[in-house]
């Protein structure tokens, strides 16, 4: 589907900023939490 | 759909590797522990990818892209807050519960550990988590076979009641001998084949689209809510989703494979591989669903649930496509084989060692586990023959009511010296009557024609698992509180795993 041209200029579109929050920063956040808690946990098995 | 012979027998191939599993769990499993735990030696891959992809079922590969197709960036509130709890679970719940459920008696179930745990030999809490867990997970099973059965039926123009049978067939030809074992490294396969899927067709959408910006450009000009993380959200709808990571905290097939993993050393391992199969997996399914809505703008899906499958049979070679729809089967199967399994040892070492027959050896206990699996599976598949039967809808309250009954009693249990058996009863009650009562409450009556004729009481929505949660939290500490302390043993106890955890 072509993008709507307005003055014959393109629209682009983009994900808002609260998207890319939500959708980037917890969910990686994760991963690099549980790869710092893959070095700082260093106990011996119980 | 038409099935092409090459993705037949791709699709084959998988099927028979997933007997060939089997087979060699059997020759290692001797008796109940190995049956029911896989005699407690999971490495840390095999723990993490089977917890992951037992845990997410269909879900990820049909539920959560159709929703994105559906409406776009607005339905990421329920991933996010998955990925939330399942993170949760694995830093403050595996270890502590690895540990005290060998230390209480080497409990093997989670009943068996409630009972153990606060020493009830009224057999109270042991009979009616087990009595909870066979219920939800016999209609659980079911379906999860259903959604199975409609897979192939679909795929293979096959006859539902057959499908129903062939579905459950082969999840039995392993899980029957093969046990925890044979569920957890097929879960294991199922889970590296499910991620691969989920992670190529967004891949190569995207680039068949002309690239990301070009991707974002089409979407935007269908509709620019699609865009939005706000779009459409309340607060409460927010919090809602969020709180289904609540959920993880009390799931049986979940938590069992903490229980089962080698050594508190693989855990750290288990959570990093685990968190990052599960954020990567929940990304693919995102942008699967979401890319679809610029590659599907012109020929829009009937149904947002196929999007996966459709994607699988247009942009792919037929052998590739077939390993994808195997994709599919296998997040249907990795549930299955782990609720089945859950299942039979709530009936073997809940009611029928615990209760019936005490000195049952180790190799009269594992048959009576297989043929429970047998049983619960038959049960299921009948259940499962009339597929819009209202009583599978119970599944709809299994999440929350686990969450809600078992989650709070786990987490006290592992961190609360002063708790006791009665605050862990009223905990359990609670949480489970409240989720059940808050979402009829919530419902509003409908007649025939899908017509409101009596408004919900509960006049706004929130998911059931929050009042659920709250009041089970609540109940066990005031119970716990003004009623006796728990006896001294119980207390040595709580001190000597607090004492290991310290090391671990």
């Amino acid at each position: 589907m072509d993008n709507e041209i307005f003055g014959g200029e393109r629209v682009e579109y983009s994900l808002t900023g609260a998207t890319w929050f939500w959708l980037l920063v917890p969910m990686l956040s994760l991963i690099v939490l549980s790869a710092i808690t893959l070095f700082t946990e260093r106990g011996e098995d119980v | 759909m038409d099935i092409n012979p090459q993705t037949f027998t791709a699709i084959i191939i998988y099927l028979v590797g997933m007997l060939v599993i089997g087979i060699l769990a059997a020759r290692m499993t001797k008796n109940l522990t190995d049956y029911v735990l896989g005699g407690r030696r999971l490495g840390a891959g095999v723990a993490a990818l089977s917890a992951g992809s037992s845990d997410m079922s269909g879900w990820l590969m049909l539920g959560l892209p159709g929703a994105m197709y559906a409406s776009g960036m607005g339905e990421i509130w329920l991933a996010v807050g998955l990925a939330i709890g399942a993170y949760l679970n694995w830093q403050f719940i595996a270890k502590p519960f690895r540990v005290y459920t060998e230390v209480s008696k080497d409990s093997i179930t989670v009943p068996d550990y409630f009972e153990n745990r606060f020493r009830d030999g009224s057999k109270l809490l042991r009979i009616i988590s087990a009595v909870v867990i066979l219920v939800f997970f016999t209609f659980y099973t079911s379906a999860s076979l259903v959604g199975g059965a409609i897979l192939l039926e679909s795929s293979f123009k096959m006859d539902y009641e057959l499908a129903l049978w062939v579905g459950a067939a082969v999840i039995l030809s392993y899980t029957f001998f093969g046990g925890f074992l044979a569920a957890s490294w097929t879960d294991f396969v199922q889970g590296i084949l499910m991620f691969l899927a989920l992670i190529i067709i967004p891949i190569v959408t995207i680039y068949e689209l002309g690239g990301w910006g070009e991707t974002v450009n089409k979407i935007g000009a269908i509709d620019t809510s699609y865009l939005d993380v706000m779009s459409g959200a309340t607060t409460l709808g927010i919090i809602s989703l969020l709180a289904w990571g609540l959920g993880y905290f009390g799931q049986p097939h979940i938590v069992v494979r903490f229980m089962g993993i080698k050594s508190t050393k693989e855990i750290p391992k288990a959570r990093f591989i685990g968190m990052t199969w599960m954020v990567l997996s929940l990304f693919g399914a995102i942008f699967i669903g979401f890319t679809g809505i610029a590659y599907f703008a012109e020929t829009p899906l009937g149904n947002p649930e196929t999007v996966f499958i459709e994607f699988s049979q247009v942009l792919f070679n037929p052998w590739v496509a077939g390993f994808l729809l195997a994709g599919i089967l296998a997040a249907i199967m990795s549930t299955v084989d782990s609720q089945l399994l859950v299942s039979s040892s709530a009936l073997t070492q809940d009611f029928y060692k615990a209760i019936f027959r005490r000195d049952a050896g180790p190799k009269e206990e594992m048959w009576v586990g297989r043929i429970a699996v047998l049983v619960i599976a038959i049960v299921a598949i009948f259940l499962g023959y009339d597929r819009d039967s209202k009583v599978l809808d119970l599944v709809g309250y299994a999440w929350a009511g686990f969450g809600a009954a078992f989650g709070p009693v786990i987490i006290l249990s592992l961190f609360w010296k002063r708790m006791n058996r009665w605050g862990a009863l009223a905990g359990m009650i609670v949480g489970a009557v409240t989720v059940v009562v808050w979402s009829i409450l919530s419902t509003p009556k409908l007649n025939e024609a899908g017509e409101v004729i009596r408004e919900a009481v509960i006049p706004f929505s929130l998911y059931e698992i929050v009042p659920g949660f709250l009041l089970a939290l609540i109940s066990i500490i005031v119970v716990s509180l003004v009623t006796k302390a728990p006896s001294q043993e119980i207390q040595d106890e709580f001190d000597s795993v607090k004492e290991k955890l310290k090391k671990a």
